[in-house]
């Protein structure tokens, strides 16, 4: 299974590099900005994406609703600190599996992980 | 709900089967074996044996008419003993013995080999069987025996033609006579054996007969027995479905009594629960079964088949309804994973405002919960909770608000440490006088109140209060208000700047001033609790004073007074060294130096007047230090010392009013500009331009009591409001019937003289 990591902050992208070492993914790839996750993807085209929303030149729910209409199926878990009503259910709507409001930890994103390979 | 509640499956007993094949045939079997054997009986043996019986009977028959052919033979014999016999007589014997002998033979021979015996009539004949008792045939063997010379010797005298001689005949008929009674023995012998024969198997017939009888009626029996045991059967079957209908009607009957009793539970729950529950469907619309609470919540009856959104409508806005819509459609999308959708639940403790017959709204807050109601592979329904949790919101804030008291506490706890415990209390009790007396105004929220001049009045009464505590908390280092008053003030002068005022607008400065209200009624609490410990610890030192320093802590260096006197003013001697210290403080803070001189100050004369007294040294002081006393260079520049002087005197004046004391202030500073003024008030358009212009110079510098004016470029927390004069204008002369009057030399000094009252009687107006 193929990874993206999808956010400006480098401690963030870090942290999920970390926490999300695990045999099940095969490759782990990262993007600091929209336009960059767009060419990544694209040449990529990973298995599961963490998605940040605020970030420079092309935001998260752009970019949500670029992936899923390039690549139906793909599992989108956005990471976000807006704790809005509104930019969760937009993110849904656009295509993301699921949403995790930021600060995170290694558990929250594991948990959240295991989430979306499971039925319901 | 819509659906139907589930019912407990029904449990019947399970029915009786029916019997086996073999039970079911068996008895059948056997009364079918009986008739087939009465058949085979009744149609074989039966006509068998009467045919046997017939048979002897025609036995029996031929041999009685051998009898009768042995008498045939005698009488033809007889014929021939008579010597008068005629020649027709003896033809006619010779006739019957030739005719007779051989049916004797024959007859014997029918008798032992069977064969067809012609009947009476001659119509038709019956075949005799051959004979098979043994007796009979040796009784017959006798019989043939004894016949066989006798038959012989007749045919010999019958065979020729002509008339046979009388000598031969009647030797014939002596060995017939002879012969005779063997003859009649045999056929009486045989005509027993043949009774015998007949009469056994008559016997056997009526065996057979009674036998058949026998097993008719056991057949019968067998039959009643097998069809009472059938009926028997089919009337326990019956009962047995009688007992299992009637079981099952009282099951279903006590089902149907369990699930009305669930119907009306269901009813009862939906009518009591403290909870708004439904069920929406694809389009959002309500169910017809919701619970009793959605209508009290929504403020609407007859919810079902309304849809949820337009329902919403009325309390959401447009952003958060349209969120909700998204919300609700993934829901219903069974792609979207219910977990994730669970977590972004947009209606999460939302606030609503409930319109209210004639008043403000009501302001709620709402917990809505989502839960899919699968339906197959799609989503059926989605099951809708809310919530009113307005209460543990409340408690909430209510428990933050309480978490903020308490570190309010604490900081004025160590405010007051630091500070003179007496002034700090007075300080207290003219704020709440303050705030107090702005409750005689009229409230310009109240109908018939709202003119915009009413409700400036209204901010500038707000203003001064705020402004008065501000500058006393300052002066006695109050640090903990002054902070907190200033952005009351701030947020008062904003209102002030505008011209026109909203409802709301004044609801922020009626809760920012029940606030300060509030915080003062904190501090007056803390310094009551600090008073008493202090008092506790006064006694224990004064009890134990090895245990205490001879000299006391800077923190409890002012000890309370006792609590049977908490409104006491504050030493009048005190006044002066905090004046002090907040002129040097301000003086810090502006670069500047100053020094205060107090030698003609009455301080005995204070008592009275204290708080009015300590309001002008304070807001003078202010004012000389933001505008009069220049910086140290400007002063050198202006050859005076760097450090500037500010005279205090007080002493009595009866000449204007008996008990009266004249206060006098005065700084060594710029003094008043007039022309700085007049320009100020221009700008400030305080007067029309050609009265203004009319003003002498005396004149002008009055201008500075006028509301609004200020001098000051920067506005801080200790001076340029402005309002300052003005404030002591009106506590002077407006309240007190005092007077106010001005002395100044340009760059020289800047002198006011106040004469107050006795103040006895304080009057406010």
């Amino acid at each position: 299974m193929k990874l993206l990591i999808v956010d400006d902050s480098n401690i963030i992208r870090r942290l999920l590099e970390r926490s999300l070492q695990s045999p099940d993914f095969t490759e782990v790839r990262t993007a600091h900005n929209g336009r960059q996750a767009m060419e990544v993807f694209a040449e990529y085209r990973p298995d599961l994406v963490t998605m940040d929303i605020t970030m420079p030149e092309l935001d998260g729910l752009e970019c949500v609703s670029r992936m899923s209409k390039l690549q139906p199926g793909v599992k989108i878990l956005v990471i976000s600190a807006l704790g809005d009503r509104h930019t969760a259910v937009e993110a849904v709507k656009r295509g993301a599996e699921s949403f995790l409001l930021k600060p995170i930890t290694a558990e929250i994103v594991g948990m959240a992980i295991r989430e979306l390979f499971e039925t319901d | 709900m819509t659906e139907s509640p589930e019912l407990p499956a029904l449990n019947f007993p399970e029915p009786v089967p029916p019997p086996g094949p073999g039970w079911r045939y068996g008895p059948l079997f056997l009364v079918g074996a009986a008739v087939m054997w009465l058949l085979i009986e009744g149609l074989g043996f039966g006509p068998q044996t009467a045919s046997q019986l017939e048979n002897d009977a025609v036995a029996l028959s031929l041999a009685a008419q051998q009898n009768t052919r042995l008498a045939r033979l005698t009488e033809a014999f007889s014929r021939w003993h008579d010597p008068e016999a005629g020649v027709s007589i003896r033809t006619l014997a010779v006739g019957e013995l030739r005719e007779t002998a051989p049916l004797v033979t024959e007859g014997l021979q029918r008798l032992r080999n069977g064969g067809p015996i012609p009947s009476t009539t001659g119509t038709n004949s019956f075949p005799l069987r051959p004979q098979e008792d043994a007796q009979a045939l040796q009784t017959l063997q006798t019989l043939e025996t004894a016949w066989k010379p006798l038959g012989d010797s007749i045919d010999s005298l019958v065979s020729s033609s002509e008339m046979p001689p009388r000598a031969a005949v009647l030797a014939a008929a002596e060995k017939y006579q002879a012969a005779l009674p063997e003859l009649h023995q045999g056929l009486t012998q045989l005509a027993g054996d043949l009774g015998t024969q007949t009469r056994s198997r008559t016997q056997m017939l009526r065996w057979v007969q009674a036998g058949a009888l026998a097993l008719s009626l056991s057949l019968g029996a067998l039959l009643w027995y097998l069809s009472h045991r059938r009926i028997r059967q089919a009337e326990t079957l019956v009962e047995k479905t009688e007992l299992l209908v009637r079981q099952t009607r009282s099951r279903m009957e006590l089902n149907l009594a369990k699930t009305n009793g669930l119907l009306q539970e269901n009813a009862l729950l939906l009518a009591t629960v403290q909870q708004g529950l439904l069920v929406v469907d694809p389009k959002f619309r309500i169910g017809n079964a919701y619970s009793k609470e959605c209508e009290s919540l929504f403020q609407q009856e007859n919810l079902g088949g309304t849809s949820l959104l337009t329902i919403l409508q009325k309390y959401l806005p447009e952003k958060l309804l349209n969120t909700t819509r998204d919300y609700l459609e993934l829901l219903f999308n069974p792609a979207k994973k219910e977990k994730a959708l669970l977590r972004i639940n947009p209606l999460r403790e939302i606030e609503v405002n409930l319109p209210q017959a004639g008043g403000s709204p009501d302001v709620r807050h709402w917990e809505f919960g989502f839960r899919r109601v699968p339906d197959g592979r799609k989503v059926g329904k989605v099951f809708v909770s809310v919530h009113d949790v307005t209460e543990s919101v409340r408690l909430r804030q209510e428990l933050q608000a309480a978490e903020k008291t308490k570190e309010r506490q604490f900081e004025i706890l160590a405010n007051v440490l630091q500070v003179d415990p007496g002034q700090f209390r007075e300080f207290l009790e003219q704020a709440e006088l303050e705030l107090d007396r702005l409750d005689s105004l009229p409230d310009p929220a109240a109908p018939g109140e709202k003119s915009p001049a009413a409700q400036r009045q209204r901010l500038d009464a707000v203003f001064r209060a705020a402004h008065s505590i501000k500058g006393h908390a300052a002066f006695i280092g109050a640090n903990s208000f002054v902070a907190t008053v200033h952005e009351f003030e701030e947020q008062i002068q904003k209102l002030r700047a505008r011209s026109d005022w909203g409802a709301e607008d004044l609801a922020v400065v009626n809760r920012q001033q029940a606030a300060l209200v509030r915080d003062l009624a904190l501090a007056r609490a803390v310094v009551t609790r600090l008073g008493t410990f202090r008092q506790l610890t006064a006694a224990s030192s004064a009890a134990n004073p090895a245990a205490t320093p001879s000299k006391p802590s800077s923190t409890t260096r002012e000890i309370a007074p006792p609590q049977s006197a908490p409104a006491a003013e504050a030493e009048p001697a005190a006044l002066i060294p905090t004046l002090n210290q907040l002129l040097q403080k301000l003086a810090a803070q502006l670069g500047k130096q100053v020094r205060l001189d107090t030698s003609e100050f009455a301080s005995n004369l204070l008592p009275e007047r204290q708080s009015l007294v300590r309001e002008i040294l304070i807001q003078l002081g202010r004012n000389s230090l933001a505008h009069g006393i220049e910086s140290p260079a400007e002063r050198r520049t202006a050859g005076k010392p760097p450090t500037g002087t500010i005279t205090l005197s007080l002493e009595p004046d009866d000449d204007t009013s008996p008990g009266g004391v004249a206060l006098v202030y005065r700084d060594d500073g710029r003094g008043l500009e007039p022309e700085r003024i007049r320009a100020k008030a221009r700008a400030l358009e305080l007067l029309p331009p050609d009265e203004l212009a009319a003003l002498d110079d005396s004149e002008a510098v009055l201008l500075i009591f006028e509301p609004g004016f200020s001098t000051a470029e920067v506005v801080d927390e200790l001076a340029g409001r402005g309002v300052g004069l003005d404030l002591l204008r009106r506590r002077v002369v407006d309240d007190l019937g005092g007077e106010i009057s001005v002395d100044s030399v340009p760059g020289q000094f800047c002198e006011f003289r106040f004469h107050l009252p006795s103040v006895e009687a304080p009057h406010f107006a």
